[in-house]
Order: C-alpha cells, then structure tokens, then sequence
C-alpha cells in the first residue's frame, strides 16, 4: 500500500496560561474582587509576571517579593498559601494548573480593607470561579480542536480519496485506450491471418481438385493420344489404298466412282487429313502438359525445394485444416520428437501429409483423436499419423493407394488422396506402410530419407 | 509520537486506552483517577459523553519533574469504542506513545473485541505507528461477571504474541493499577534508548513508573 502523507496535527498540544485565557475571560473576574475590597488581584504567567491584574496598584508588574519566593512551595501543594507582609499587606497566593502542571497563579491582596477571613473566601471563591472559567474553555477548545481535526481529517481523506480515483480513472482510461488499440491491431492481426487461412484452404483444396483432375484426364488423354497415332498409321493405309484404286483404268462404272469420288471431295480430304490429325495430337500433346502442369497445382507457391522442419509443416498442414478438425469436432494431439531439418518442396510434403490427415479426419463420425508423433530414426525422419477410426479391412489395404480407389460414395471421393500423397513421398525415395484394425483405427507411417538432397526432385 | 520540546525542556507523553464500546475504557481513568495520588495527578477531563458512551474522549493528565529538571507530562486518554466514532479514534491514536487495550471478558463480546482489536491495527498503520513497536498492553476486563472467556483460553490465544495480559474488574478497581503500570514501565522502555532518560535525566524506569502510579495513601490507609 502506499504511504499517504498523514495529517500532522498533536491533539490537545500543550498550551500557556495566555493561550487559553483572554482577558474578556478574566478581567470582570478581578474587577469583582479588587471592588470588593482587595487592593489587588492578579493572574500571573508561570514565573510570577503579571498578565492581567486590577486594583489600586498600577504600576505593578509582577508578584510582590515575599509572594515571589513562595512560588515554588505553591506549586508543590494543591492550597491557596497565606502571607502576610510587615507593612501589614495581607495575600492569598494559589497555583493555576492545567493538565497538572502548574502554569500560572492567582494573588490576591489587601491592606487593611478586608481581614485575613473574608480575604481568604474571597479568594477561594474567586479561584473556584477562575478554574471554572479555565476548565470550560479547555473543553470548548478541545470539542473544537477534535472537531476541526476530524473534520480536516475527514476532508483530507476525502481529496486523498479523490485523488486516488482521479489517478485510478486515468490510469484505466489510459488502459481502456491502449486497450482499444490493442484490440484494433489483435482483430486487423486475426484478420489477416484468417484470410491467410482461408487462401491457404482455398489452395490446398483447389490443389486437391487440381491433382484429382489430372488424374482423371490423364488416362483418357493417354489413350486419345496413342489411338491418334494408330490412327494415324491407318488414315495413312486407307490414303494408299484409295490412290491405289483411283490409279485403277479397269473398274466397272468408272464414271460413277469418278463422280463419287469428286462428290465426296476425297481429294481435299486426303490432302486435310494429315494435317487434322497432326492438329490433333498436338492438341492431345497440350493436354498433357496442361495435365502435368496441374498436377504441380497444389505446390504452385513453392515449386523449390529447400530446407524445412517437419514439425512446422505438420503444424502448417494442421492449421490449414484447422476448420476441417473444428467442424469434426477432432482432436489433434502432437507429440513432436527432434527431427533434423528435410530437404524438399514443402509444398508437396505439406500435400502428403494434408491428404492422410483428412483420411483420419473422415475414419469415423465422431469422437475423432488423430494423434500426430514425429522421430528421427537413424537416417529417416518418421512420421506417423494415427487415428482411432473405423480401421480399413485386411482386403483393401493392398488398394488403398490406387489411383480412383474410394469406399466413399459415387462423386464424393476421388480415390486420389493416398495415390498422390504415396506419389509426393516415394519421389523424395521414402515410402507409407499402413498398420490399420477394423474398429479400432489406423496408422498412416511415412518414412522419408533425411539426405533428402540427393533423393530429391534433383534427379 | 513522543513530543519533545528542547527550549521549554519538556516532554509530552500520550497513553492511549482503545478497545471496543462499553469494554470499561472510562471506568479504567476513573478508577485511576480515584486511587492514584493527586500530587503530579490532574483532573479526570470527561469531554462531553452522553448516556455514559464516550463521544470524544476522556483525558487524565500527570506532570512531574525529572531530576535533571525535565518536564514529563503523561496524557492518559480514553477513545470511544462506539464503531461510529472512528474518526475520533483515529485523531486521538495519533501520535500515540503506548496503548492498553481494554478488552470485555463476557464470551458475547468476543466479536467486538477481535473487530476493535483489528480497527486498532487498522487505524495504527493509519496513522503510521508500527504495532509490532510501539507499548501495548490487553486487559481483560469485567472479571467479576459470569459468563466470561476462561483465563486460560485468554492466555493461550494471547500468550505466544508476547502481549502482556491483564485480568481486571474496573469497576473494583482491580487490576487497573497493574495494567497502567506496566503500560508505563513499557512506555519508558520504548523512549529510553532514545531521549536517554536514564543518563541524562537521571530518571529510572523506578522513578518514572512510581511518578506515575502513587497510591493514594488515605485511599491505601482505609
Ligand atoms: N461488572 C462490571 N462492569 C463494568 C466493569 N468495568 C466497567 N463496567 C461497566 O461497563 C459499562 C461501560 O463502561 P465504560 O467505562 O463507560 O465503557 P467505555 O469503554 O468507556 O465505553 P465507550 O465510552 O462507549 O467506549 C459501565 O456501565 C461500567 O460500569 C467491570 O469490571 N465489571
Ligand atoms: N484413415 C483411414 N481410415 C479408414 N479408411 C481409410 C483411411 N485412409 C484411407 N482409407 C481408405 O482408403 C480409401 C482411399 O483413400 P483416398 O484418400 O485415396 O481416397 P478417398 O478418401 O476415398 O477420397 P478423396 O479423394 O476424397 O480423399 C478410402 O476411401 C478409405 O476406404
Ligand atoms: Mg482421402
Ligand atoms: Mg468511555
């Protein structure tokens, strides 16, 4: 806590004769006595000075000798001291305490006037009333003093108080300031980084429709492509056998075959076909490039290979699916060992591993737990990615890499998910074994070489 | 907060008697009031109570001289226990120089003696006085009633504080000498290292405590 300044004040501090009383207080009181008969009444400070006093001796400035030396017995006893003087002055002397300590007195004197008897009540009871005077203003002025502190007590705890909220108001107005930045730049952060999400989605998927086509239109454009050859080779028998005939005097109806012949614009067909169907293996020719090129869809952003941490792209992988595992309600558990560092495409690694992780994704309905583990053994790095799915029967795990092999229904599987991912891995000379119980789920182990520079896209 | 006046060579020390309402805090000085000598004793100063609660404070001043001439006053003052009036409390603790705590032995007052016992602690650090420092004694008050926490329970939850404890019945007159007395002997050895009473003021903890609680010997003769 901090330290606030504390009011210093010292109640009740210690106070002189003068201090508390004025002369409006004592005056009228001596006036009474010196009218009634006594030469002089005084109230003196604790050394016998006189503050006020009435009487018929003016001049005086202090008690009279005999009473000064008798101050300190005074102050001792808790009486009024008689005296007497040998001019015949009689006096009556009495300490003025407060607090129990004697700070001041009360003389009184007579010379003749009053007797010894009627001098001492007048003085008892002109002391009486002075201590009754004293004690009340004492009260009045402690009452006021304990009020005046707690009130300036009250106050200043008050403007503390107000400080402290002043301060504290800032402090949060401040905070709630640099708060509203702070959440400006954590949303334009977030946003940026959902939009990176969702272009890194968008291309894993195009890359997925990408390879899946390709492969599609790989075999039928295989096949457009050799039958053009062959037919080729047979356009060329049918143009020999047709020159032949046309070479022909001896044929019946010459006239109609020329006639035909003419009509059917054989010529011009013989003279176009060549070029048609050069036309068309050179079209066939584009589709494959055009298929090749697809197939390197997926990886368009990195197309070189170079150094990268395995783990890091499993977590890139994972955060591309990241709305996939949240619409599955799966759970990813990573247990990431060291790996040295592999070179090659990321690109096409992360393809590899995006493809048997939606298989995991996709190995039951609900309560999904892929469990990703990762570990350098000797030379391989050793990737495993396992799921507690429906498991794949002991019949079709022989299959399951095949190009178009899917249990799923018609149009909502390719069947080309594992054919590319075992295609990404055997290019960089390592291989995917796959240990899997119908039930209890499956595991996804990929093996890749760590001199992966001399195995790599290089060759 | 010890005053000290070089010119005037003049002590001010302030006692404080703190502790919840009706615990017997007044009763305390009065009793001290009656039975202590009124030589270097002053009047027992009642400000203003009403219906016997203490509203501002009560105040039993001693004076005395110290052989080397010193003047010591000692101010004994009463705070009103009422929980309303901490604002008084709190003006008189200021710069307080020791303090008994008045404590009712009645088991129903038990909250209220731990609930004062706290707003002393509070109000001392407000006021920046160290309760592990500064003179404090506990009394333990209103043993003539039934119905109150047993002494042993009392020491074995006061003792391991190191808090001297006091058994008192204040309206008696029992165990109030005892308790102001060793407030004082307390106090004395809080201030001594510092003002050095002793060597320069030729002034024991003997002298000093026995200024302090002069019995009354017409009160003692009856
Ligand atoms: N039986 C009994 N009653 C006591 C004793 N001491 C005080 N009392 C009574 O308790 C009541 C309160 O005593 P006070 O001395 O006025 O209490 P206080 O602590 O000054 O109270 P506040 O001024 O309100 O804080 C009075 O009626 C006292 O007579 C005691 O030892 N025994
Ligand atoms: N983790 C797995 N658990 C159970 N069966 C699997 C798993 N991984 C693959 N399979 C089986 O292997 C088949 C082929 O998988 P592949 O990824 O090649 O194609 P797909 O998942 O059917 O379709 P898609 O192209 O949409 O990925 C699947 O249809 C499925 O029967
Ligand atoms: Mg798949
Ligand atoms: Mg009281």
């Amino acid at each position: 806590m901090e330290q606030t300044d504390r009011i210093d004040f010292s109640l009740g501090a210690e106070m002189g004769l003068k201090d508390i009383l004025s002369a409006p207080d004592v005056i009228p009181l001596l006036k009474v006595i010196a009218g009634a008969g006594a030469d002089l009444a005084a109230v003196t400070d604790n050394k016998g000075k006189f503050l006020w006093s009435e009487g018929n001796i003016p001049d005086a400035k202090e008690l009279p000798l005999q009473a000064m030396k008798a101050i300190a017995e005074v102050d001792s006893k808790k009486t009024i001291l008689e005296g007497a003087s040998q001019e015949g002055i009689i006096w009556r002397l009495a300490a003025i305490r407060y607090e129990a300590e004697t700070i001041g007195f009360f003389f009184v004197s007579s010379s003749g006037t009053l007797n010894g008897q009627m001098l001492s009540s007048l003085m008892e009871t002109a002391f009486t009333g002075l201590n009754i005077i004293i004690r009340n203003i004492v009260k009045r002025v402690f009452t006021t003093e304990l009020h005046t502190t707690v009130v300036k007590r009250s106050y200043e705890e008050l403007l503390e108080i107000n400080k402290n909220l002043t301060a504290s108001e800032k402090k949060y107005k401040e905070l709630s300031e640099t708060l509203e930045q702070k959440v400006l730049k954590r949303t334009e952060e977030l946003k940026r980084a959902y939009t990176r999400l969702l272009q890194q989605e968008k291309m894993a998927s195009i890359g997925q429709l990408a390879a899946g086509v390709a492969h599609e239109i790989n075999n039928p454009i295989g096949f457009i492509y050799s039958n053009l050859n062959t037919l080729e080779k047979y356009v060329k028998n049918f143009t020999e056998m047709l020159e032949f005939y046309k070479r022909q005097e001896a044929i019946d109806n010459r006239q109609e075959a020329d006639e035909l012949y003419k009509k059917l614009k054989i010529d011009f067909i013989m003279s176009d076909i060549n070029d048609l169907i050069k036309q068309s293996v050179d079209g066939a020719e584009r589709i494959k490039n055009i298929v090749a090129n697809l197939k390197g869809f997926s990886h368009i952003d990195e197309s070189a290979d170079r150094e990268m941490s395995i783990n890091a792209e499993l977590d890139n992988t994972i955060s591309v699916l990241s709305n996939e595992i949240k619409n599955r309600s799966a759970k990813i558990i990573r247990h990431y060992g060291q790996a040295a560092d592999f070179f090659g495409n990321p690109g096409l690694i992360c393809q590899a591993f995006l493809n048997i992780l939606l298989n995991a994704l996709y190995s039951k309905d609900d309560n999904i737990i892929v469990t990703i583990k990762t570990e350098q053994q000797g030379n391989n790095a050793v990737i495993s990615i396992a799921d507690n799915g429906k498991g794949i029967p002991q019949e079709i795990q022989s299959r399951i890499f095949e190009p178009f092999f899917t249990t799923k229904d018609v149009g909502k599987g390719t069947g080309m998910g594992l054919t590319v991912a075992y295609d990404i891995i055997s290019q960089y000379g390592g291989n995917i074994e796959v240990k899997s119980e119908v039930g209890k789920g499956s595991n996804f182990i990929i093996t890749l070489p760590l001199k992966g520079k001399l195995n790599g896209k290089i060759r | 907060m010890i005053e000290y006046d070089e010119i005037e060579n003049k002590m001010v020390l302030k006692l404080v008697y703190y502790g919840p309402a009706m615990s017997g805090k007044t009763t305390n000085l009065l009793r001290l009031h009656d039975i202590l000598n009124i030589e270097g004793r002053g009047d027992l100063m009642t400000l203003d109570t009403k219906d016997d609660r203490t509203i501002f404070f009560d105040l039993l001043p001693f004076f005395f001289t110290a052989p080397s001439g010193l003047k010591i006053k000692v101010k004994v003052y009463t705070v009103p226990g009422q929980v309303r009036h901490d604002a008084t409390r709190k003006a008189v603790l200021t710069r307080a120089d020791g303090i008994a705590f008045i404590a009712d032995s009645q088991i129903s007052e038990s909250a209220n003696n731990v609930e004062s016992f706290e707003n002393l602690e509070k109000n001392l650090a407000l006021v920046g006085i160290n309760i592990e420092k500064i003179p404090l004694v506990i009394q333990f008050n209103k043993r003539d009633l039934k119905d109150i926490v047993s002494e042993d329970e009392i020491h074995r939850t006061w003792e391991p504080t190191g808090i001297p404890v006091f058994m008192a019945s204040a309206l008696y007159g029992q165990g109030v000498i005892e308790t102001f007395k060793r407030l004082v002997e307390l106090t004395y050895d809080y201030i001594d290292t510092r003002y050095s009473l002793k060597e320069k003021h030729m002034l024991s903890k003997e002298m000093f405590a026995g200024n302090l609680t002069k019995v009354n010997t017409e009160l003692a003769g009856q």
